[in-house]
């Protein structure tokens, strides 16, 4: 894949993924579930501190 | 949470993730490019219905939780890869290995291009463009730790209608998908996968 295909041609695509990727993380821990370790630990963490 | 809960939570993430690709499979073989609208909006309806559930009704029942891992699959079905990078936006222990693969490329073609006399242009192209997807790899996992930092923080006062947030950013890819379709590298390798088989 060359640069210009990264930047420009896949450039929606990507900013999606980036989008479904945070709506993962939100619905990972809201629901709990579909998260990895390491978001849901972050998260849970914060939310005991925190929250 | 019982061992059937889980058992049925996972049954329906198998089922959602079977679906997408039934879905992307069918549309590879009618050559409709915007599949991804269809499964998209499946998952926005599954996550609005699930949104106006009252709070604290969805640790109980597993159906709740059954029901967004059957979206999380469909997700994961929709979007595999940008160009020849893989890409998963539902579970990303595997990216880290993929991240950790290409940061080892870039330390050690680093030092080769560091000791080299000669001036290798493919060495120094394949080195940035091993640098764009480690940024953007990490750029996945920043957006999905920050999805669940900001659903930990809405959680508190908006219960589970803060899976708004997530149906609002499913409908702004669904509309990208409208003038970029995102599907396109999945139905080339459904079809590629049905063409050997074949």
């Amino acid at each position: 894949m060359s640069e210009e295909n990264f930047s420009q041609e896949n450039l929606p695509k990507a900013l999606v993924a980036l989008s479904l990727s945070f709506s993962a993380g939100l619905v990972g821990i809201v629901g709990y579930v579909g998260g990895p370790a390491l978001a849901c630990s972050l998260a849970t963490a914060w939310r005991i501190t925190i929250g | 949470m019982n061992v059937y809960a889980a058992a049925i939570i996972l049954a329906s993430f198998l089922c959602g993730s079977i679906l997408g690709r039934i879905l992307i499979e069918m549309s590879s073989r009618k050559h409709i490019r915007r599949i991804a609208s269809v499964t998209l909006a499946i998952e926005a309806v599954m996550l609005a219905a699930l949104a106006q559930v009252r709070p604290g009704f969805t640790i109980s029942p597993f159906w709740g939780l059954a029901v967004l891992a059957a979206a999380m699959a469909i997700q994961t079905a929709t979007l595999t890869g940008i160009g020849p990078l893989t890409v998963h936006t539902t579970f990303v222990t595997g990216m880290i290995n993929k991240l950790a693969q290409l940061i080892s490329h870039i330390m050690f073609r680093g030092y080769d291009l560091l000791h080299s006399k000669a001036r290798s242009a493919k060495a120094h192209r394949d080195q940035r463009r091993d640098r764009q997807q480690a940024l953007f790899l990490s750029a996945v996992w920043l957006f999905y730790v920050g999805g669940a930092a900001i659903g930990t923080w809405t959680f508190s006062s908006l219960g589970m209608r803060a899976l708004f947030i997530a149906v609002g950013l499913l409908l702004i890819s669904l509309a990208t998908d409208q003038f970029s379709a995102l599907s396109i590298r999945e139905e080339k390798e459904q079809s590629a996968e049905s063409a050997l088989s074949e």
